[in-house]
């Protein structure tokens, strides 16, 4: 994919007194295995360090991000509620969990993987009270996201957000109406848990250089929502598509930075090497350009068609 | 405008959901508010300062 015109990296906005690194919040170099702490996008109304460039994102972005933000917002009474059925019985969390996908694709779901929430999965502080963690993916219309990183791609980031909620929001009723508790989580903005970290253990794919998840068939041209829950699941193992192979040597996403955000090697973050983007650079840059999303459309995973065929060659070349 | 995620959602009977609807479009309509006419001073004055070549201090302009 070819990029129209991204603005410059100079800002005509800032920190007079800027605050605390975000990559110190985030954990960069730090050796120990700690919980993540929140930092720029923000639900649960704490105060952060990054909130006035967050509320400055807020009222800088566009109506048309805006107005899907809001509907989402609506929709998002409906995430939580009592249970609305006689609890089922279920003997085989296999069979359950195989329903359970089979909803989330009748709901319009293209990716659909169940793990168990772990520790790591949690911001630093917060407790979900669930077992299972139903991580749902949607893709983004491809023919908008080629105009990263402008408007119109940042309406569609926020209708996919506003959909794949919607499907979270549908799949959490139908399983209260089982007589089981289910959250949905639809929020982009940071809640009590980590989407990434689920869903890779979910298997819907793997960390990318540029930070966000690669899965193999849209690359990292989709947006993450969850369902959480008690019921009975069987769990997804994570999964290896070679997305290692590929980044290890490809420079696209580093290249096409125009913050130069995107590290070239991992690094260690909250006791684990892994990659990483510059918060500290990426996010002025995010915000000017109403969420930019270079790094996931350049690619060579989001190319559709791509990302199986990209698949069977790193696979191959590993056997050689 | 930072939403809030945990809402008072739990209401089981009918006038629990509305009165939590009611208070959510109390709050969506905050948001619209702030974002179609504060929202619409920090845009302008924004965009000044970017034509003026001035910098916008948000932690100046935006904190609480």
């Amino acid at each position: 994919m070819k990029l129209q015109n991204p603005p410059p990296a100079t800002y005509a906005f800032g920190y007079k007194n800027p605050p605390q690194s975000g990559n110190e919040i985030n954990g960069l170099g730090v050796e120990e295995k700690i919980r993540a702490r929140h930092v720029f996008h923000n639900a649960t109304g704490e105060e952060l360090p990054w909130n006035a460039l967050d509320e400055f994102f807020s009222q800088i972005n566009v109506w048309g991000v805006v107005r899907h933000m809001l509907a989402n917002v609506w929709q998002l009474r409906r995430q939580d509620g009592p249970v609305s059925g006689p609890r089922i019985k279920v003997d085989d969390p296999a069979a359950m969990a195989a329903e359970i996908k089979a909803k989330a694709k009748e709901l319009g779901a293209r990716l659909v993987g169940i793990t168990e929430v772990f520790d790591e999965a949690l911001y630093e502080g917060y407790e979900v009270g669930y077992k299972y963690a139903i991580c749902i993916g949607l893709p983004m219309d491809r023919e908008e996201m080629s105009h990263v990183p402008h408007e119109r791609a940042a309406v569609e980031v926020m209708r996919a957000y506003k959909e794949v909620s919607r499907i979270a929001i549908e799949l959490a009723e139908e399983i209260r109406a089982m007589g089981w508790p289910a959250k949905a989580y639809g929020n982009p903005n940071s809640t009590d848990i980590l989407h990434i970290p689920l869903a890779i253990e979910a298997g819907l794919g793997q960390l990318g250089k540029h930070g966000s998840m690669i899965s193999k068939e849209f690359g990292s041209n989709f947006r993450l929502a969850a369902v959480l829950t008690d019921l009975p699941l069987a769990i997804d193992e994570p999964v290896d598509i070679g997305v290692d192979d590929l980044c290890m040597t490809c420079q696209r996403c580093v290249m096409d930075c125009p913050p130069e955000a995107i590290f070239k090697e991992k690094q260690r973050v909250r006791g684990e090497m892994k990659w990483y983007v510059d918060f500290d650079k990426c996010i002025p840059y995010f915000v000017k350009t109403y969420g930019c999303a270079i790094c996931l459309e350049v690619c060579p995973w989001s190319e559709p068609g791509r990302g199986p065929w990209l698949f069977e060659k790193l696979m191959e070349r590993r056997e050689k | 405008m930072r939403t809030i995620d945990e809402q008072a959602i739990k209401g089981t009977s009918f006038w629990q959901q509305v009165g939590r609807d009611v208070r959510l479009l109390r709050r969506i309509a905050q948001m619209l508010y702030t974002y179609l006419v504060i929202g619409r001073g920090i845009r302008r004055k924004y965009r000044d300062k970017e034509t003026r070549g001035e910098v916008y201090w948000v932690d100046e302009e935006l904190s609480p």
